[in-house]
């Protein structure tokens, strides 16, 4: 293993987890499903790979972790290169992935299953622990073809728990849940990084994104189009703050100072209801305000909203039809 | 559960202990794989001088079981992602696949067992005259059809085609077999070939261990099984996939 030099008395590792660099996966019809990415997951963090369906999230997942091989680049995986085969063997003890085409025998219940896999490990977790952490302690004796999906992929995280391992990939933990299950879901990954477990998450669910991670890499057709925390990505784009109120009774809009009239758009009219997009806030706002105060009238309901996560990768990205806006926008019934 | 985890024996332990949970738990495995002798059996029972073709059952069920059974399951866990969920554990290829065969074995023997003991006590049919040698080929013969049920398995582009795929391959050896073997009339090289394909050699050995004097190990066909043992193990170790096939 290469290191720079450290100290004796030095317990935290503080190199990355995993870096990659200018990994590129291409098919022998000259397609590609990565095009050169380049990142880096540091230990405890909870790295987001967020992307439409498509972009090359899965093959990341699956090449960085020794299932399928790359056509170039360098992937270093707690030190080791996992296309390495005797390299990969001794990984496996320490990470773990939940793949979303994998299965679990049919026939095996929820505790038979955690069971079978602690054989494959020297120090596992007990069955009871795994049961209490994903929340499947009223299933232990269900059969695991009478699962419901939400609890068969609570049982996936499960057993990807059961070794201890320092850094966990989920590849889309929550696609197609109802959103008291996603929520659910999240619970359990947020706790997993408490623990301090490394985690790789993609999705294609925003919230989920900003909810979980300390850092978002938005992918694109096999490309790393944006990168940095939620709150980095909406900021670095310029977007448009939306700052929106009602006019006081009686007032057209033609009566709005200019450079709010400027943005005007959106807001449903009603009521006196307006809104205003702005890439200058600032100003914008203070123009608003300082017109109302001059005049003596009251902004109902004024709101400023900051871009939002959604709308920066929707920028990046590049689609509107492509993605599940509405998956990311909707409320929890 | 305070037993030992993580070493070779403990994770070979485990694997056979679920085959053997999942095999007895799937009725229709157990029925698909005691039916078929059970049958057979009654058969011999109606007929002529039953007593004289037991031997061609146990060969037959080593035959169905070791190669068209497990190949179907392979192929189907393989589709549901069983497989792929395994090979991201610790879990090393070698030992669940040794697993697996230690599985089968266990039924086999089984299977063996229950054919001899109910066309003894239906029939009274004698015990085989040459248990050790029987023994011998019966578990070399679960290997080599291990070894090839992988290697099908792996010809099986996914679940949907297993059975078509499995039965195809079973019933052309089969047939093959029987018939280059059996029939009057067949030319001599044609004989030859008949005589190396892999079910042959296993009803050679079964018939040979079970009644008359011992004339020594049939070499030739323990060579021929041992050898198609290799051609499993070399198919096997180079084509076989644990994903599930993509294009679903």
């Amino acid at each position: 293993m290469t290191s720079a030099p450290r100290k004796p008395d030095e317990t935290v590792d503080d190199r990355p987890v995993l870096v990659v660099a200018d990994l590129r996966k291409q098919y022998a019809d000259g397609t590609h499903a990565l095009a050169g990415i380049s990142f880096e997951l540091r230990r405890g963090e909870v790295l987001a790979v967020l992307g439409p369906n498509g972009a090359g999230k899965t093959s990341m997942v699956e090449i960085v972790t020794g299932s399928r091989t790359r056509t170039s680049g360098t992937v270093e995986l707690l030190g080791a290169d996992p296309a390495d085969r005797s390299a990969l063997q001794r990984l496996r003890a320490r990470v773990a992935v939940v793949a979303q085409s994998a299965a679990h025998l049919r026939y095996l219940t929820v505790r038979e299953t955690l069971a079978m896999h602690r054989a494959y490990y020297t120090a596992p977790r007990s069955v009871g622990e795994l049961l209490a952490l994903v929340g499947l302690e009223d299933s232990a004796d269900q059969k695991v073809r009478q699962l419901s999906g939400g609890q068969q992929r609570r049982l996936d995280v499960a057993v990807a728990l059961v070794g201890r391992p320092e850094v966990i990939f989920l590849d889309e933990p929550t696609t197609g849940f109802d959103p008291a299950a996603r929520r659910r879901s999240w619970e359990v990954i947020a706790t997993l990084a408490r623990m301090g477990t490394s985690i790789v998450l993609t999705t294609h669910y925003m919230e989920e994104a900003s909810t979980l991670a300390d850092r978002v890499l938005v992918l694109r057709a096999g490309e790393i189009v944006g990168e940095g925390t939620p709150q980095e990505l909406a900021g670095s784009l310029a977007l448009e703050t939306r700052i929106s109120a009602r006019l006081p009774l009686g007032l057209a809009d033609v009566e709005l100072p200019p450079l709010v009239r400027a943005g005007l758009g959106g807001g449903d009219g009603r009521d006196g209801h307006f809104e205003v997009r702005t890439v200058e806030p600032t100003a914008t706002l203070a123009a608003l305000t300082s017109w109302a105060i001059a005049h003596g009238h009251e902004l109902v309901e004024l709101r400023v909203e900051p871009p939002s996560l959604e709308e920066s990768y929707l920028a990046l990205t590049g689609e509107r039809g492509g993605v599940d806006v509405a998956a990311a926008v909707e409320v929890d019934a | 559960m305070s037993a030992v985890t993580g070493t070779t024996w403990a994770m070979f332990a485990m694997q056979v202990r679920v085959e053997q949970r999942i095999f007895w738990r799937n009725l229709s495995s157990v029925f698909f794989t005691f039916v078929l002798p059970l049958v057979l059996l009654f058969t011999l029972w109606i007929g002529d001088d039953p007593a004289a073709n037991v031997q061609y059952i146990v060969a037959l069920s080593v035959f169905s079981t070791g190669f068209q059974g497990l190949a179907i399951q392979v192929a189907m866990h393989r589709d549901q992602g069983v497989l792929k969920g395994l090979m991201a554990t610790p879990l090393r290829p070698s030992l669940l696949i040794l697993g697996k065969a230690a599985s089968v074995t266990l039924v086999i023997l089984i299977e063996s067992v229950l054919i001899v003991a109910l066309s003894a006590l239906l029939f009274g049919a004698s015990f085989p005259d040459h248990l050790v040698a029987l023994l011998a080929f019966v578990l070399l013969g679960t290997a080599t059809f291990v070894a090839l049920g992988f290697a099908l398995a792996s010809l099986v582009p996914n679940a949907e085609s297993a059975p078509a795929v499995t039965n195809a391959a079973y019933l052309g050896i089969l047939l093959a077999s029987i018939l280059l073997g059996t029939v009057d009339g067949v030319p001599g090289w044609l004989q030859a070939v008949g005589d190396v394909i892999p079910f042959s050699p296993l009803v050679e050995g079964v018939e040979r261990a079970w009644v008359g004097p011992w004339h020594g190990m049939p070499w030739a066909s323990v060579g021929i099984l041992a050898a198609w043992f290799v051609v499993g193990v070399a198919w096997t170790t180079r084509r076989f996939r644990w994903d599930p096939s993509t294009n679903s």
